[in-house]
């Protein structure tokens, strides 16, 4: 049967402005959990906050027994986050919902992430380590760069203000690349608009494309149908998904974007 | 421990335990299937079904508000015909006790889902009569009394199972609903479903669910559901559901002491998936505590 566990706090520090790494101590929850997963985290007391908060895996650290998960601070459930210390506990359910689909074939990914969205890529950039273009879109600071630059040789950075690598949006990065380079699969994390664009790339270029979606969720587990997200269905009919459980991660051409 | 029953009767049908879950916080007890035995429940209540499928609301449907959360899922299932073959017996195959709620667009349809549920293991149906969320959920009769009356004695003629008619608590006056249930041949009432709610996005300036307006419920509700069981409970001579914001045993024991028979977990399961037989735990340790040798002697007894 399934627990809720409570987890020690190794670590909780700012990154950037507004955004945290947090590090949670769980040696078998470390080797369980995929890329692309996420744990539903009681953030408050008993009443306020009341629900829980879903926080994308960004990283393992093995060594350590450890999971790395990035958060920013938008509301009383981060903030209440935001001030665990060293040695607390926190009450975690997980890891949840299905992740990327791995294919340990595929010799050349994308991996294209946006602001708050290059979190939950990091694992996976591991795993294809120097197989993967990784393009990280901020809008002026950037964050997490030196732990993708560890897992693949090939990191491009974009910022909006032009402040740091290429001056503009992310996804003119990807389309440049697409075009240049035969890609097997496309995996990208961010705001809606830049998904939406990647995911157009990525049919004008036919290459496959999955995508982490985000939205507000309540249970976190597949009970409550609040987290849903709209999708074609192939009789053309459009039906709502849990991106809690079908996914977070969706295959981009399944998505209905104009929803 | 095992000195006290923590049995109760209700509608005709005997529970292990008072404590069953809230309709449409559930699923179809699949997902919190992976956390205890279901079979472990007083009762499973279902997620509300209608007679052909429905997709539901758009996004977003879900948003935390102070001690609570608003929900407009807008009664997104599958259908009744699929829960009978597929969700039903596997929710059988486990031992749950379980519970169908109902909704219609018209009373034809309430008694046409009451006529197919009879012939199934359903153990009790609940009547849907206050969905705040879609124009099909019922709330058109959940509203006046005589409709109260008139969709639950057409329903009770069409089949067997025990009817429990679920009550909103946006009306002015809910003991007139509910005598009217009572009248009609309802076997129980369970209240509250929640309360007609909305929030705002003073950036975008934008209401915050995609359907503009949904349902508050958990702990900000609390007060004002048990006030409403205890004035259903001294009014109606049939058993009372009562539900609302219950997090924990203590808010269970206070809606037994309130006057319900029974109690519902809702919002709860979403912080805490353990909720429910936490709380059949707790509300156990109570009345060995308070020296009740059953749950029933409990019922209604305030001081």
């Amino acid at each position: 049967m399934k627990e809720p566990k409570v987890l020690q706090v190794i670590e909780n520090k700012p990154i950037a402005a507004g955004i945290y790494s947090l590090e949670l101590y769980h040696h078998a929850l470390c080797e369980e959990v995929l890329p692309g997963q996420f744990f539903h985290i009681k953030c408050g007391g008993d009443k306020f906050p009341l629900l829980r908060r879903p926080i994308s895996l960004s990283y393992t650290k093995r060594e350590k027994g450890a999971v790395v998960l990035i958060y920013r601070v938008q509301g009383q459930g981060t903030e209440f986050l935001s001030s665990r210390r060293p040695g607390d506990s926190l009450d975690v359910l997980g890891p949840l919902g299905s992740g990327f689909e791995v294919n340990r074939q595929y010799e050349r990914v994308a991996i294209v992430g946006g602001g708050i969205g290059i979190a939950p890529l990091v694992e996976l950039a591991g795993i294809y380590g120097d197989r993967a273009a990784v393009f990280a879109g901020y809008r002026d600071e950037t964050f997490l760069l030196k732990e993708l630059q560890e897992r693949s040789a090939d990191v491009r950075a974009a910022t909006e203000d032009g402040s740091f690598g290429y001056g503009g949006f992310v996804t003119d990065l990807l389309l440049q690349y697409l075009k240049e380079q035969r890609t097997d699969m496309v995996f990208a994390c961010g705001p809606k608009p830049m998904l939406k664009t990647v995911a157009k790339i990525c049919r004008e270029n036919s290459v496959g494309c999955q995508v982490s979606l985000e939205e507000r969720m309540a249970c976190g587990v597949g009970a409550c149908l609040g987290c849903s997200c709209a999708v074609n269905e192939r009789d053309g009919s459009l039906q709502y998904k849990r991106v809690c459980k079908d996914g977070p991660v969706f295959r981009a051409e399944e998505v209905c974007w104009d929803e | 421990m095992s000195s006290v029953d923590m049995s109760v009767n209700i509608a005709g049908i005997r529970l292990k335990n008072p404590v069953m879950t809230a309709s449409g916080t559930f699923g179809f007890g699949e997902e919190y299937g992976e956390y205890y035995d279901l079979n472990r429940l007083g009762a499973v209540v279902v997620k509300g079904l209608t007679l052909r499928p429905r997709k539901g609301n758009p996004p977003p449907r879900t948003c935390e508000t102070p001690a609570g959360m608003l929900n407009s899922v807008g009664l997104q299932n599958p259908g009744v015909d699929f829960f009978l073959e597929k969700e039903l017996p596997r929710l059988l195959d486990r031992g749950a006790c379980v519970i169908a709620n109902i909704s219609g667009a018209s009373v034809d349809e309430y008694c046409l889902m009451m006529e197919k549920l009879s012939k199934s293991g359903v153990a009790a149906v609940e009547l849907n009569l206050s969905c705040p969320n879609v124009k099909e959920g019922g709330i058109a009769f959940g509203l006046k009394p005589d409709l109260v009356y008139e969709v639950t004695r057409r329903v009770k003629e069409c089949g067997q199972k025990p009817v429990i008619v679920k009550l909103s608590p946006n009306v002015t006056d809910i003991v007139e609903i509910a005598l009217a249930a009572a009248e009609g041949g309802g076997d129980a009432v369970s209240l509250i479903n929640t309360l007609l709610a909305m929030d705002i996005d003073v950036w975008s300036r934008r209401p915050v669910l995609g359907n503009t307006y949904g349902g508050l419920s958990g702990p900000a509700v609390k007060p004002v559901a048990l006030r409403m069981v205890h004035q259903v409970a001294g009014a109606v001579d049939i058993p009372v559901i009562g539900m609302g914001g219950i997090l924990d045993w203590y808010d269970a024991v206070q809606f037994i002491l309130a006057g319900a028979k029974a109690v519902a977990v809702g919002t709860a399961n979403f912080v805490n998936p353990l909720a429910p037989v936490e709380i059949i735990e707790g509300i156990e340790r109570y009345l060995v505590k308070q020296g009740f040798t059953s749950v029933e002697d409990m019922v209604g007894a305030l001081v």
